[in-house]
């Protein structure tokens, strides 16, 4: 489909110990948004869709999808909780809830955690 | 909302006011979508607004006009964004108003920046991005009691102290705190305190803000976010979610068919009784048939769908505000990307069900320009409304009993649907080809519709189609009525000569001449008609109709649809009876029963299928097309729908014409 013409390098996972509970962190390395389950917690490591090369730390991207994304409450570090992980994946950030196409959600990396809220 | 505590951290703020003298007349509304911003518009301005495009966009703005103690204030509606640097169209817009790039007539001077108090952190966002813009600016702080139910408590305070300017706590639904707001408009602050954003993160400055105002966040919110998530669950599945919305989209389309025949019939009948009022001040001539079938006839063509559009947009609006739309369009939007559409494009289709115009209007909400483009130049295959009495009278020749009727109604529909989708994959590989962006939706939080708000776009929206198109539809209908007057000719000598026998026995027996002066009428409308211009150009043009099964009075027919569908059935029943009832049961019986100049039937199966099948996907509607030029973008788009669409209609209608033949449905 055209929407899956996407750029799916793998991707380098950017770690930033300064805000991380270790206590928090699950074993192994961070996975696409996609892969988790329903109801999982996760926290945002790195994201772009539209990166052709290379790692992406989400603060210094500009693309059109991270300033989208982290203008409708998804960036780094922020903490999410998937409500449903089906063909498009439906995730909430604090009050905010987004449907987000797996295309997208394919290159979003998250680190999941236990919920401790 | 609590008092501040008394350790409150001494983050001086530094804002500037305007004096006294300079109280900011003219307000730009800011604020992230689903924040109710318009629902806040409407509380503000009421009815007193108007919708206008930007300069040199789609873009909507709607400019309302608000009572400021002894003066009246302008407040204009900025669409929706989540940030001002994003490289879109509404957010350009944004900055260009901020800056006084565009003016609207008067240029903004102090903004309101309308939040969602139950997501802040997020807002707090955009409100540093406003705050940058150095203009006089007050926070309303919206949905409060929202925030309230789901355990966030906010010192109100030491909010307002550390983002330097007024911040009024709303609940724009039920008006609470908008006359706080407006005595808060009169004196807005410029803040200072946002810092460069060089140096500073914006997430960061927005949690510091929040970490300092927000007293509890405890979110007692599980109860409503597991109910969101079973509804989430079921709008969204998969193969339940396309159910429901199936159900929904049928209970929506009853309740306009429903409910609006009454109101339909009441138009009707008004615009009738001052046709004849018409007639009855007016003296016989040129004026009267201006006037009375020009005039009054185009627009009541326009105004007979007024109830079906305003159904739609009030029930649309309602169910916009339930959160449930957004839902469809992310549950829809797998599917139709197989054709090249976003899930966005389903609202206009559906609305073209009712009248493609406001349909093609309300494709400025598909982001992308390539998805835009190309929803517009497929929403007319979708059967609207003006087709209707179409299919009545062909469906009915072809089929008397009344589930094959049904199921022949429901063919034209998916016939539609499926040229529809057809073309807008055809579209999307070829003239519109590139990556479609994936869908990213906000979905709103399930909540009460308004009534309200329902109620003022349901004006607003009906106010701006009758504007619009009765001017377009009204000059068109004006152009095809005096094609079809003129050229004046004398009553052919049948229609004469049963005149003067109508006379002979008028006294003796009046109802037998009252009907020969009925025949006498049809007789010579028949040959007005037939000697006018449009009589003339179908004569012309009927070769090229004759392969698809049409002769001379069904090309008038269908070249006089191309002002607007219904006016085919009108057409005929002026040719073969001499009025315009076609409602009349009479009156379709005739046409039914109506016969060629070498005496064959009007109306065979064959012809009538073809007919059929060539009025569902003609581009028949010519006020269509002045919008489509403009909301694509170029005059270019609307002529190739225009052509696009009449080929593959002509085709069609021959492939079926040729095929019913084959098969030995070709006589009557």
């Amino acid at each position: 489909m055209l929407a899956d013409r996407l750029p799916e390098e793998p991707h380098e996972v950017v770690q930033d110990a300064r805000s991380i509970d270790d206590n928090d962190r699950m074993p192994g390395d961070a996975v696409p948004l996609c892969e988790l389950r329903d109801g999982q917690c996760a926290m945002v490591r790195a994201m772009c869709p539209n990166r052709r090369r290379g790692p992406c730390p989400m603060k210094r991207c500009r693309c059109e999808y991270c300033q989208l994304l982290r203008a409708m409450g998804i960036s780094e570090h922020c903490r999410l909780r998937v409500c449903r992980n089906r063909k498009h994946c439906i995730v909430q950030v604090n009050s905010t809830r987004l449907g987000i196409a797996n295309a997208i959600a394919r290159n979003i990396l998250v680190s999941p955690i236990r919920d401790s809220a | 909302m609590s008092a501040p505590p008394p350790d409150a951290p001494s983050s001086a703020a530094h804002a500037s006011t305007p004096s006294d003298e300079a109280i900011p007349t003219s307000f730009a509304l800011l604020g992230n979508p689903n924040t109710g911003k318009t629902t806040l518009f409407n509380r503000l301005c009421g009815i007193r607004a108007r919708t206008a495009n930007f300069p040199g966009s789609t873009v909507e703005a709607r400019i309302g006009r608000i009572a400021l103690d002894h003066t009246t204030g302008r407040v204009i509606d900025l669409p929706g964004i989540y940030a001002l640097d994003l490289d879109r169209p509404e957010s350009r817009i944004c900055r260009d108003v901020l800056a006084g790039d565009i003016t609207m007539g008067r240029r903004a001077e102090a903004l309101v920046v309308v939040i969602d108090a139950s997501n802040l952190r997020r807002n707090l966002v955009f409100v540093r991005q406003a705050l940058q813009q150095k203009l006089p600016t007050v926070i309303a702080l919206n949905m409060v009691d929202l925030a309230r139910r789901r355990g966030v408590q906010m010192d109100i305070e030491r909010l307002n102290t550390a983002l330097g300017c007024p911040v009024v706590p709303v609940v724009a639904r039920s008006g609470a705190g908008v006359r706080e707001l407006v005595a808060a408009m009169k004196r807005p602050a410029i803040s200072d305190l946002a810092p460069d954003s060089t140096d500073d993160d914006p997430d960061a400055w927005a949690q510091r803000i929040y970490n300092d105002c927000v007293i509890d966040d405890a979110h007692r919110a599980e109860k409503g976010d597991q109910l969101t998530d079973r509804l989430d669950g079921a709008f969204t599945h998969p193969v339940l979610g396309l159910v429901i919305f199936a159900a929904v989209m049928t209970a929506l389309f009853y309740a306009i068919f429903a409910l609006a025949a009454v109101p339909m019939e009441l138009i009707e009948l008004f615009f009738g009784k001052l046709a004849s009022l018409v007639g009855t001040v007016l003296p016989d001539g040129a004026v009267h048939d201006l006037v009375a079938d020009g005039i009054i006839g185009g627009i009541a063509g326009t105004a007979v769908f007024l109830p079906q559009i305003c159904l739609l947009f009030f029930l649309i609006s309602l169910l916009e505000d339930t959160g449930y739309l957004a839902r469809a369009a992310f549950v829809l939007d797998r599917a139709m990307r197989v054709f090249g559409l976003p899930g966005q494009a389903f609202l206009p289709m559906l609305s073209a069900h009712a009248c493609a115009i406001p349909a093609i209007f309300s494709t400025r909400l598909i982001p992308d320009r390539r998805d835009r483009v190309a929803a517009v130049l497929v929403v007319p295959f979708m059967s609207c409304s003006a087709r209707l009495p179409v299919y009545v009278l062909l469906v009915g020749i072809l089929f008397t009993d009344p589930l094959h009727q049904g199921l022949a109604f429901a063919g034209c529909y998916m016939l539609g649907a499926v040229a529809a989708f057809g073309t807008a994959l055809l579209v999307r590989r070829t003239l519109l080809r590139g990556p479609s962006p994936p869908m990213v939706i906000e979905l709103p939080t399930y909540k009460l519709p308004s009534l309200r708000t329902a109620l003022l776009v349901t004006i607003e929206r009906g106010w701006l189609f009758l504007r619009k198109v009765g001017t377009i539809i009204l000059g068109i209908c004006i152009v095809l009525w005096w094609l079809s007057a003129y050229p004046t000719v004398p009553e052919p000598p049948a229609a004469v000569e049963m005149r003067a026998e109508a006379q002979a026995i008028v006294d003796s027996a009046p109802q037998e001449a009252a009907a020969l002066n009925e025949q006498a009428g049809a007789i010579a409308a028949r040959h007005a008609l037939a000697h006018s211009f449009v009589g003339r150009i179908g004569r012309f043009a009927a070769p090229a109709f004759e392969p698809i099964g049409l002769d001379w009075q069904l090309t008038v027919g269908v070249l006089t649809s191309f002002a607007a569908r219904e006016v085919f059935v009108s057409t005929l029943a002026v040719m073969f009876s001499g009025g315009e009832g076609a409602e009349d049961e009479a009156v379709l019986d005739r046409i039914r029963t109506a016969r060629r100049d070498d005496g064959s039937p009007l109306l065979t199966p064959a012809s009538a299928a073809s007919l059929l099948v060539f009025f569902v996907l003609a581009m028949q509607c010519l006020p269509t097309l002045p919008v489509t030029a403009r909301e694509a973008g170029h005059w270019g788009w609307a002529l190739l729908q225009l052509g696009y669409m009449t080929a593959v209609a002509y085709l069609a209608a021959l492939v079926v014409y040729v095929g019913f033949n084959a098969a030995g449905f070709g006589g009557a």
